[in-house]
């Protein structure tokens, strides 16, 4: 082997011994040598660096245990203990069309869009949509956030959001290294093993959980979007479409659903670009959404049950029972 | 030194990716740094959210960054010496790693100009260099980067001694490295 070579397998274990922590103080200064002398040396040890960072956020992402390749992953269904009924209609994802019924259905579609009453508009869609996310029944989302150009390549992540009008939710993300809820009055949030934090103020809310909680992936959806709740809540997503986007009503290939679709009025610059809801036209429910940024990120809300839960079911007693309760200050 | 410009319309309408959005994209370049100089997987993760939180005050201010990277890569940096110097105070740690080797480590960081492509490409690699491992070599990955288990609470679980499990995460280590490296050269090869 030449001594090229050599020192390029003596500079690797300096590279890798300084991962593990192995190094003595003396071979620490000659991999400082190395790193200040050489670029190739330079070169290994800022792709080690770069891998290292990586392993990192994969763990704290919980995808090393599962193979990771770039396929979307399925989602695991928590065990759920409560009682849960149907959702009172059909399943957005058993509706596979096939070619043979195709036709049929696009007749369909044809005849309910030319019968279409007239007084279905899309702000009234978008008004009885909120009166349902407003009534004081419990329904399960499954919230899907992704990044098709992320750091990493193709990255997702999903959580399970129950929501009930008032302002509750909780979210139960798979790798259940957290859950944060509302009770309608105070936020909260817990790891799984630690203190519950607890706030009535969820805009001071990002920064201070931020600091308190320097763990997990939790901070990267509160910090993308520090103004609304995650825009978890399905009313405040409704809220926001109804202050600041232009919305139109787009022919459903369903005639048991409406779709609105919602575009950010020029005046308004953040926020995403385009939000696309389906509801449900008899109930006025809201059965699925997509959320599009400008950049490459994706949310989509799926209604996947409507169970029936308890009130105390928002509390933090219920997901972090017997922990200490630390209540965090509001940012002034 | 980075620029820091004055706001304009025009400048904002170039990129109005909100900035925290953009930090979040170097997430494992900083995490590796940031691994880097304290070898302390939970110190780096809060010296990472403390320059977020930089970063979140400095998108509440009229100015303009024009090299957020570099920016942003400064803002670490000085986050993660603010977070040794207050380890070492702490004691937290039986020997600190040497200065020589940390202003080392911080100037290849902030020299490192890797181009996204490559950077993203090495992402994708390791994706599918992990799916390659065996089981118990994947297990051992997650069971240090996943629970942040020691070498010690690692030793017990697998019955082995601690020394036994820091030379078996060391090959992996290299074993990963070397699958990545070959994949991007076959990669480039095929291109």
């Amino acid at each position: 082997m030449s001594d090229v070579a050599d020192d390029q397998i003596d500079i690797e274990e300096l590279v890798v011994g300084h991962f593990d922590g192995t190094l003595s103080e003396a071979l620490e200064e000659e991999l400082a040598a190395e790193l200040a002398a050489s670029d190739s040396a330079k070169q290994l040890f800022l792709s080690y660096m770069r891998m290292e960072g990586r392993l990192h956020s994969l763990g704290r992402d919980s995808f090393l245990r599962e193979p990771t390749t770039e396929a979307q992953e399925t989602v695991p269904q928590p065990a759920d203990s409560t009682p849960a009924v149907q959702v009172p209609r059909h399943s957005w994802r058993s509706r596979v069309w096939t070619a043979s019924t195709s036709l049929a259905v696009c007749a369909a579609v044809m005849l309910t869009w030319t019968l279409w009453p007239s007084s279905v508009s899309a702000s009234s869609v978008l008004e009885r949509a909120q009166q349902a996310a407003a009534e004081m029944v419990d329904r399960t989302y499954r919230l899907v956030m992704s990044d098709s150009k992320a750091d990493d390549g193709p990255a997702s992540r999903q959580l399970r959001i129950t929501v009930r009008g008032g302002g509750r939710f909780v979210v139960q993300p798979d790798h259940g290294a957290y859950v944060m809820g509302s009770d309608g009055a105070d936020y909260w949030m817990a790891r799984r093993n630690g203190p519950v934090f607890v706030t009535d103020d969820f805009r001071s809310l990002a920064p201070e959980l931020q600091r308190r909680i320097p763990n997990r992936g939790l901070v990267d959806g509160i910090l993308a979007s520090p103004n609304e709740p995650l825009l978890l809540d399905i009313s405040g997503l409704l809220l926001l479409i109804e202050r600041r986007y232009d919305i139109e009503l787009v022919a459903s290939s369903d005639p048991r659903e409406h779709h609105v679709r919602a575009t950010r009025r020029s005046d308004f610059r953040s926020g995403p670009s385009i939000i696309n809801f389906q509801a449900d036209a008899e109930s006025g429910v809201l059965l699925k959404a997509e959320v599009n940024f400008r950049n490459s990120r994706q949310r989509t809300w799926e209604l996947i049950e409507t169970p029936t839960l308890p009130d105390q079911w928002y509390h933090h007693t219920e997901h972090a029972p017997n922990r200490p309760v630390e209540r965090l200050d509001a940012a002034k | 030194m980075v620029e820091v410009g004055t706001w304009t319309p025009e400048n904002d309408a170039l990129d109005d990716t909100p900035l925290i959005q953009q930090y979040l994209q170097f997430r494992s370049e900083f995490m590796g740094y940031l691994y880097a100089m304290t070898r302390d997987a939970e110190l780096s993760e809060e010296v990472y959210q403390n320059a977020a939180v930089v970063v979140m005050e400095q998108s509440q201010k009229a100015e303009t960054i024009q090299n957020f990277r570099a920016w942003a890569k400064e803002v670490v940096r000085r986050q993660a010496l603010h977070a040794i110097r207050a380890r070492a105070v702490a004691a937290k740690q039986a020997r600190a790693i040497s200065p020589e080797l940390l202003d080392a480590v911080s100037d290849a960081f902030l020299q490192d100009d890797s181009e996204d492509t490559v950077v993203r490409d090495e992402a994708r690699a390791l994706k599918r260099c992990l799916d390659d491992l065996p089981e118990d070599k994947r297990e051992l990955v997650a069971m240090r980067y996943e629970s942040g288990s020691s070498f010690d609470e690692i030793s017990e679980h697998v019955g082995s001694t601690p020394a036994a499990v820091q030379r078996a995460l060391s090959r992996v280590r290299k074993m990963l490295h070397g699958c990545v490296q070959r994949r991007m050269r076959l990669a480039e090869g095929a291109s």
